[in-house]
């Protein structure tokens, strides 16, 4: 039975009708030549084919090809950074699609800085007290209301604890007492008297909520919760949202910059 | 003429002497395009474009082979064109008679006189081996041109086409068989020792 020729069998032959091959293998194929009638087949059935190649004539040019200035300047140099462009802008719109879609989708791992963030206030300040406390010091009890729209807006949500939700928990788990005893009986906040407070200062501190009788000067007035801070918003905005921003505006400025350059 | 030398000063700017260089490779530049494109306008196309591309960007030269390099911009715009045809496939138009009518063969294979026989043989071959040369992938159509058309060693074709030596050799065999395999569909224009009997159709 005769064994077909392999491809490398195919391209010792077409190199050594070349001579392109070393001479170990040079004298290996002509060996084979000597020896195997397949190998001389292939050889001349090669021979020939380039023969067939090389009879083809040469095509002359119908004009010359030679520059002028102007054809030189017509075609302006590509700008170097080019191809770069496209590609930062679809990498940018690729993250932007990503960033959304993580958001949208899985909103737990977007939410989750923004929650932790009034625990970890709130227990930094607890932390403090206790450490005040560790030494000694008579500190009265403060409790803090972090969330600011528990103050001064009659309480409400948050399973009726006084103020606060769900979210304002956070102070069970430091270990302060929670306003639970003292909140259902609102004739109970009058009787703490004025020396088991601290003394308040002057300004009265929207963001805590110290139980307790206020001083004189701020009895009887409504205090405004709601702070009149114009770049409150910007605080609003979570990390993943600066992302998206970020990302569609390198996207735009990558695409018309991709866009510009190639009118040029 | 020094080709080193037209080379530094085309390097300066100097446009007369890149243009003494374009004189000496834009046969051989058309030529490859013209194999590699089967069409006349095309090619001119490519190898245009090629010399501006290649003025543009001779700072980018690091010495070796001048016309490997050159080769190099023509084969790249042969690609482009090639990959440009392929997203946007044109049907060929049939040769046109006097009346101007679609006619199956071209004028000069509708001929008896028996003094041009030969040329008509010739040219019939050149059109079968143009044939085979497009059936084949672009990535061998353009180490066959380059070698056995335009006679260029493996290590110029290799620089041209940025293709280790190793894969020069084998595309170079199996176009080679391709080609060979091809034009047993024209075995009447073949002699006859070259006319396989078996092994072309294994």
């Amino acid at each position: 039975m005769i064994t077909p020729l392999s491809n490398k069998d195919y391209m010792l032959i077409s190199a050594y009708l070349d001579g392109e091959l070393t001479p170990s293998q040079r004298a290996d194929v002509e060996k084979h030549l000597d020896s195997d009638l397949q190998f001389r087949e292939a050889l001349a059935s090669l021979k020939y084919t380039k023969r067939l190649l090389k009879s083809l004539p040469p095509v002359r040019a119908r004009r010359n090809f030679t520059l002028t200035p102007d054809k030189v300047k017509k075609t302006a140099k590509p700008q170097r950074f080019q191809p770069a462009w496209g590609m930062v802008s679809a990498f940018s719109t690729l993250m932007l699609i990503i960033v959304f879609a993580v958001s949208r989708f899985a909103p737990s791992m977007s939410a989750m800085p923004a929650a932790v963030a009034p625990m970890a206030a709130a227990e930094d300040k607890t932390t403090a007290m206790e450490v005040q406390s560790a030494e000694g010091t008579p500190t009265p009890m403060i409790i803090l209301w972090a969330p600011q729209r528990a103050y001064g807006m009659g309480g409400g949500g948050g399973g009726g604890i006084g103020g606060g939700d769900a979210s304002s928990t956070g102070l069970n788990n430091t270990g302060v007492e929670a306003p639970m005893a003292a909140a259902p009986n609102p004739a109970a906040v009058p009787t703490l008297s004025a020396t088991e407070a601290p003394a308040p200062e002057t300004t009265l501190d929207p963001s805590t909520l110290i139980l307790g009788l206020p001083d004189a000067t701020s009895r009887g007035k409504i205090v405004n919760a709601v702070p009149t801070d114009h770049f409150a918003w910007l605080r609003v905005i979570t990390g993943t949202t600066w992302l998206m921003i970020a990302s569609g505006a390198v996207a735009l400025i990558a695409a018309l910059l991709a866009i510009f350059n190639r009118r040029r | 003429m020094d080709e080193q030398f037209l080379i530094q000063s085309a390097c300066k700017g100097d446009l007369d002497a890149f243009n003494r260089l374009v004189l000496a490779y834009q046969d051989m530049a058309y030529n490859v395009a013209y194999r590699m494109l089967a069409d006349e306008d095309l090619a001119e196309d490519a190898v245009q474009n090629a010399f501006i591309s290649a003025y543009n960007n001779l700072s980018s030269f690091r010495g070796g082979s001048f016309k490997a390099w050159v080769m190099r911009m023509v084969t790249n715009g042969c690609y482009d064109e090639l990959r440009r045809q392929k997203r946007r496939p044109t049907t060929p138009l049939e040769p046109l008679n006097d009346e101007d009518e679609e006619t199956d063969s071209a004028p000069w294979m509708a001929s008896d006189d028996p003094a041009i026989e030969t040329t008509m043989e010739q040219a019939e071959l050149e059109h079968a081996l143009q044939h085979c040369l497009e059936q084949l992938p672009p990535d061998f159509r353009a180490v066959v041109v380059l070698v056995d058309v335009q006679g260029m060693d493996y290590s110029e074709v290799s620089a041209s086409v940025r293709t280790p030596l190793g894969t020069i050799k084998s595309r170079l065999a199996r176009a080679r068989l391709k080609i060979r395999d091809c034009l047993q569909g024209f075995q009447e224009l073949l002699p006859e020792q070259f006319r396989l009997k078996g092994e072309a159709q294994e």
